[in-house]
C-alpha cells in the first residue's frame, strides 16, 4: 500500500519535485492505483519476454490482414 | 462559384491538378473564413498568412511551369503546434517553449511538404499533449465549432476545430490515449490512428514514445487515405517505424474485393454508452449493412480490456515523467497546473513496474487479437460513450465527478493506443445536445487499408461528415 510518508521518502531520494504538504497527501491514491494496476496484470508476465516483443506481435498479426 | 475551403482534401487537390481552381484561391479562401470564424474558435495560435501566399503562388508557378505535382499540390493545411520545422518556433503549448526554435524539420513536416502540402499555421493543443478536454490556459480558450460552450476535445484540439470549421482542409494531431480521434469525433471530422510504428515520430514533440502515434484529421475517410499514403512508411530515424511496405491506400478504397466483417463490440466498449450516442451507433450498423457489410455482435473479454485500460496511465505516466524530469524539478511554475498534477504520479511508479507494463504489451494484443479478430475483420465502438461536455463541466473542477468525466473521454479510445492497433473514427450523428457524435473501427495491425475502405463506403452512404457547423 502507498502512502503518503512512503511518497515524501520518495521524493526526496529520487524524484526531487517540490511538492507541497497537501500535494503529498493527496498522490498515494492516484499512485496506489497504479501500483494496483501492475498487481493485477503481474501473474502473466512471461520471464522470457522482452518489451520488443510487442513489436513482434504487431508484425506477426498483420500477416492476417487482408481485404 | 465553389468555396474551396468547404471541400475535402481530395476534392480542393483534385481541383487544383485540373486547373479548376488555383493554391492561392484556395488559400485565400481558407485565411478569409480563419479572418472571421477564429476570433471565436480560437484554434490557431500562429497564421503565416504572408507565407501561405508565397507558398501557394510558388505552388501555382509550378504548376504553370508543368512541374511535376504532388498529390497535396497547393492544399492547406495546419498542424499541432508540436510537430517541428527548422528554425521555427514550436511551442508545444507551453510557456515553456513559447520562444523554442526547433533545430530539424520533422519527418511528418517532411513528406508533406514533398506531396505539395502548404503549411499555413501552428494549431492549438493542450500542454504537452495532455489533456483530453482540450483547454489550454495558456492561451485563449478553444471552442467546439458546433457550439462555442461545449469542449474541442484533445489533445490536438486545433486540428479538430480547424478541420471540423473548414478553415483547413487537413491537419495533422497526434494520439496517446485518443487524442486524435477524441478531438476529431467532437469537431465532427474524420480522424485516424496509424498502427504503432507505421508513421514516423521523428521530430514531433515526446509524450509517450511507447504509446505516441502520428497521424491526420481531415474530412472525409478518403483524405485520411491519401494523407497515409504520403506520411506512411519506415523511417531511420525512428527505430520504432515497421519497414513494412505502403500500399496505394486511396487505390484500395476503390477495390473490388469482399468486404470485411463488422463485429459490434459487445464487452467493455458498451459499458456506460449514453442512449443518445447508443442510438446513433444502431443506426451506423444498420447503415454499414446497407453500404454491404456483414456486421454482426463480437463478444470481447471486459476484464482484458479493463486491466489494459488500467496499464495504459502507468506507461505513459512513467514515460511522461521520463521526458520532464528536468523542468519538473526546476520549472514546476511555468506548467499549468493541471499538467503538472498530471505528471506527478509518473514520478514515483518503480521501473520494474514500468517494464512489466511494456512486457505485458504483446501478450494482451495477441489475446485481444485472437477474442476479437476471429470473430470480425474490424470492430466496431463508440469514440466518446456520452455526449460531448460543455466547457463549464470541464474547466476548473477537482474532485470525483470531474475526473470520471475526463476520464470517460478518453476510456475507449485509450486501450487501442496499449495495444497498438489502428482505428478511424468516423462521424455518425448527432446527440440531443446538438453536437456530433463518432464511431471508431479498429483493425489488425496494419490494417489501415480495410479501416479507409469501410469508413469510406459508410461515408458514400451518409452524410454525416458533410454536414457543416451553423457557424459556417
Amino acid at each position: 500500500m502507498v502512502g503518503s510518508e512512503l511518497v515524501r521518502r520518495m521524493n526526496e531520494g529520487y524524484a526531487r519535485l517540490r511538492l507541497e504538504a497537501a500535494r503529498i497527501e493527496e498522490l498515494p491514491i492516484e499512485v496506489e492505483q497504479l501500483r494496483k494496476a501492475i498487481e493485477v496484470a503481474s501473474a502473466k508476465v512471461d520471464f522470457d519476454i522482452d518489451p520488443y516483443d510487442f513489436q513482434a506481435a504487431l508484425l506477426e498479426l498483420s500477416a492476417g490482414a487482408g481485404k | 462559384m465553389t468555396d474551396w475551403s468547404r471541400a475535402s482534401l481530395t476534392e480542393t487537390a483534385d481541383a487544383i491538378a485540373a486547373g479548376k481552381t488555383t493554391a492561392r484561391d484556395v488559400v485565400e479562401a481558407c485565411l478569409d473564413r480563419i479572418s472571421r470564424l477564429d476570433g471565436t474558435l480560437n484554434s490557431f495560435v500562429e497564421v503565416d498568412g504572408a507565407g501561405a501566399r508565397a507558398a501557394a503562388d510558388a505552388a501555382d508557378a509550378a504548376q504553370r511551369e508543368g512541374r511535376p505535382l504532388g498529390p497535396l499540390h497547393g492544399v492547406p493545411m495546419a498542424h499541432k503546434d508540436m510537430y517541428y520545422r527548422q528554425g521555427k518556433v514550436s511551442a508545444c503549448g507551453s510557456r515553456l517553449r513559447a520562444d523554442w526554435h526547433a533545430p530539424f524539420t520533422s519527418t511528418a513536416l517532411q513528406r508533406l511538404d514533398r506531396a505539395g502540402a502548404l503549411d499555413i499555421g501552428r494549431l492549438l493543443m493542450v500542454e504537452f499533449a495532455m489533456g483530453p478536454h482540450g483547454y489550454n490556459p495558456n492561451y485563449p480558450q478553444c471552442r467546439n465549432p458546433w457550439n462555442p460552450d461545449y469542449i474541442p476535445s484533445g489533445s490536438s484540439s486545433g486540428s479538430g476545430v480547424a478541420v471540423g470549421g473548414r478553415l483547413v482542409h487537413a491537419a495533422l494531431g497526434s494520439d496517446t490515449g485518443g487524442s486524435i480521434r477524441c478531438p476529431a469525433a467532437v469537431s465532427g471530422v474524420t480522424g485516424l490512428l496509424p498502427t504503432y510504428g507505421r508513421v514516423s515520430r521523428h521530430g514531433a514533440m515526446p509524450m509517450s514514445h511507447s504509446l505516441d502515434v502520428v497521424g491526420p484529421l481531415a474530412r472525409t475517410a478518403r483524405d485520411c487515405a491519401r494523407l497515409l499514403g504520403v506520411l506512411a512508411g519506415a523511417d531511420p530515424a525512428d527505430a520504432s517505424t515497421l519497414a513494412r511496405p505502403v500500399p496505394d491506400y486511396e487505390a484500395a478504397l476503390d477495390a473490388s474485393a469482399p468486404l470485411p466483417t463488422v463485429g459490434i463490440a459487445r464487452g467493455y466498449f458498451d459499458a456506460g454508452v449514453h442512449p443518445d450516442v447508443a442510438r446513433a451507433h444502431v443506426q451506423a450498423a444498420d447503415d454499414l449493412r446497407r453500404a454491404g457489410f456483414t456486421v454482426k455482435d463480437v463478444a470481447l473479454p471486459p476484464d482484458l480490456l479493463e486491466e489494459v485500460a488500467e496499464l495504459h496511465p502507468l506507461v505513459m505516466k512513467s514515460e511522461g515523467a521520463a521526458n520532464h524530469t528536468p523542468t519538473m524539478r526546476e520549472q514546476e511554475a511555468d506548467y499549468t497546473f493541471e499538467v503538472g498534477h498530471r505528471l506527478h504520479a509518473g514520478f514515483f511508479i518503480p521501473a520494474s513496474h514500468y517494464i512489466r507494463a511494456l512486457k505485458l504489451r504483446g501478450q494482451y494484443l495477441r489475446a485481444f487479437a485472437k477474442a476479437a479478430f476471429t470473430q470480425a475483420d474490424l470492430i466496431l465502438a463508440p469514440v466518446l460513450a456520452i455526449p460531448v461536455p460543455t466547457i463549464a463541466e470541464t474547466t476548473g473542477r477537482t474532485g470525483k465527478a470531474y475526473l470520471d468525466m475526463v476520464v470517460a473521454i478518453t476510456r475507449n479510445t485509450k486501450v487501442i493506443n496499449y495495444l497498438g492497433l489502428p482505428a478511424i473514427g468516423v462521424p455518425c450523428g448527432f446527440t440531443s445536445n446538438g453536437l456530433p457524435t463518432s464511431f471508431q473501427l479498429i483493425g489488425r495491425p496494419l490494417q489501415e487499408a480495410a479501416l479507409l475502405r469501410a469508413a469510406d463506403r459508410y461515408q458514400q452512404v451518409t452524410d454525416w461528415h458533410r454536414r457543416e457547423p451553423a457557424t459556417i
